[in-house]
């Protein structure tokens, strides 16, 4: 037999849900993490050692929250409404729709937090970060401007430069439909992110030194730093987040923004999940 | 919500990788030698490698799958009735058998056949296409890419009791194999043969299909692609498909694509351009 339609049941239930992984993520508050750092019993190859080559495989150390960037941000009070806002859902079991929650590009939060490996490709021309969990695609281009017709997007647009050993990556043209991690510290349209990676001597750590200035919602530019580790030999599986949108799963969700609502989704009645999506075209929506 | 959190853990329908397959890549990875000189960022070690980077777009896209020699795919009977029965659906407007229509992957080959860009970049151990189709990767690993004990930390919450502790990471088992599970783009392992790069995919779940039409196939389908640049500016994938569960024998189907002068930097998101009202896969 090839597929039927008792075959696709059984894979939407085993479906990686963004929003049940975010808020499992909430109960647990912490991030929690049985990694391990790459095998130093073996030489390391010249591209590890070499402190212009990011290549390989890498992950965000598990103390690094993925939920919370801060509550020590220089907000301004809009910000400061929205991030205690978002604070309160979350700790009644519900969360804001955002753009990661609602399977678009997760944009600066997969920046500042990414929850699975991420892969570094580099070529002369551009680096290239795959990300597992959230299936980011983050091109940054080596010596070359931003476009001046940059079109708005999700991910914004990145270019970066080596100042010596660290490599400065430069980042605008956001859409205004992001934010700056889980919990939902927010970030607009003029947000201007500079990062500053170094691989430390071992070749085992990216040291990933990030300015937000964004004077929409912050009083002053201000700075994280995130540190990832190596993880060489991990495949990255796919993160199909769009494939299973049961109606239950959007049940713990705040409509902030309308463009955030589901089109497609697959009715859930006591537990039941419909046999068949409904999909409610734009203009009929209520 | 409980059950929810733990969705991904309770449903995982795993199988192994053979462990001579990941022996056999590793011992062959080491007698390559993937080390760049120091101080460049490198792409591919082979110059005749670098023939198949960059942006491509498919010369006619495909919407119905054919042998490389034009003729019907050999269905088996079960199969061709749900592909004719998916077609009646198509032609009537229901799409509901597609779940690329909310926007799910469109999987592997079908991700290669639609009307839409994707860009090659080739590294020293792996090869990653990134189609613009609403900005899904497919990374090929390379012999050496992968190490059959590796594994990396789970996200918070998944593969662990409700509420407690994350479990053991993949592939940490008494076997120390990582393992997959069925997935849209599968598992692509490649290689270089002078030029081309011949990839086998595996593992891929049966709720992708193979074309627009809706064309099926099970978790048994295995793919080979032997992928070529025919001339500077035109890529081949000779895409020979196995799948004893859906077709009589295997079969083969050639696909061109045409360069592009630059990969676009635009943002493609499915499920903005379905609340826009415009489809989610362009026919």
């Amino acid at each position: 037999m090839a597929i039927d339609r008792s075959d696709m049941g059984a894979g939407r239930r085993s479906a990686p849900l963004r929003w049940a992984t975010a808020l499992a993520a909430v109960m647990l508050m912490s991030a929690v993490s049985s990694g391990r750092a790459a095998d130093a019993s073996q030489a390391p190859p010249a591209s590890v050692m070499d402190p212009h080559n990011f290549e390989g495989t890498w992950t965000d150390l598990p103390t690094n929250s993925p939920f919370l960037l801060g509550i020590d941000l220089p907000y301004k009070p809009a910000a400061q409404n929205i991030a205690s806002n978002h604070l309160e859902l979350f700790k009644h079991g519900h969360a804001a729709a955002s753009a990661h929650l609602t399977c678009r590009p997760t944009g600066v939060q997969g920046v500042t937090s990414p929850k699975g490996p991420v892969l570094i490709l580099q070529t002369p021309e551009k680096l290239v970060f795959v990300a597992e969990e959230d299936r980011e695609v983050r091109k940054v281009f080596l010596n070359e401007p931003h476009p001046q017709d940059l079109k708005p997007s999700y991910s914004g647009d990145s270019v970066a430069h080596w100042e010596g050993n660290t490599l400065v990556i430069d980042s605008i043209g956001y859409n205004g439909k992001g934010q700056l991690d889980e919990v939902g510290n927010p970030h607009g349209m003029q947000l201007h992110m500079i990062q500053r990676l170094t691989k430390s001597g071992n070749g085992n750590t990216l040291t990933n030194v990030i300015t937000f200035d964004d004077p929409e919602y912050y009083a002053k530019p201000f700075t994280k730093t995130r540190t990832w580790q190596r993880i060489s030999g991990v495949k990255l599986d796919d993160y199909d987040c769009a494939e299973n949108p049961r109606s239950d799963l959007f049940d713990v969700l705040t409509w902030e923004h309308d463009w955030f609502q589901p089109t497609c989704q697959f009715q859930v009645k006591d537990g039941v999940v419909a046999d068949k999506i409904l999909c409610v075209a734009p203009n009929k929506k209520q | 919500m409980v059950s929810n959190l733990n969705m991904r853990g309770e449903n995982q329908r795993m199988t192994k990788i053979p462990f001579l397959n990941w022996t056999l890549a590793l011992a062959f990875g080491l007698g390559l030698g993937h080390a760049a000189a120091p101080g460049k960022a490198h792409a591919a070690s082979d110059p005749s490698h670098e023939q198949i980077t960059g942006a491509w777009l498919i010369e006619k896209p495909v919407f119905a799958l054919r042998t490389a020699d034009g003729q019907e795919p050999p269905l088996k009977p079960d199969a061709a009735k749900i592909y004719q029965e998916r077609q009646t659906a198509r032609a009537k407007g229901d799409t509901s058998f597609d779940s690329a229509t909310w926007c799910a992957s469109l999987g592997m080959p079908r991700m290669l056949l639609v009307d839409y860009p994707f860009e090659i970049v080739v590294g020293p151990k792996e090869v990653a296409f990134l189609h613009q189709w609403n900005w899904w990767a497919r990374l090929v690993y390379l012999p050496g890419a992968l190490d059959k004990d590796a594994s990396a930390p789970p996200p918070p919450g998944i593969g662990g009791p409700p509420g407690g502790p994350p479990g053991a990471p993949p592939g940490a088992g008494t076997s120390g194999e990582q393992e997959v599970e069925p997935t849209p783009t599968g598992f692509s392992q490649g290689k270089w043969e002078g030029d081309v790069l011949v990839v086998e995919t595996e593992h891929l779940t049966n709720r992708t299909l193979l074309d627009n039409a809706g064309m099926p196939h099970s978790e048994n389908l295995k793919l080979t692609e032997r992928i070529r640049a025919r001339s500077p500016d035109v890529l081949e994938d000779r895409i020979t498909i196995r799948d004893d569960e859906t077709f009589l024998r295997p079969w083969e189907t050639v696909v061109t694509f045409k360069r592009q002068a630059k990969a676009s930097r635009d943002e493609d998101v499915c499920l903005d351009r379905i609340q826009a009202g415009e489809p989610a896969v362009r026919e």
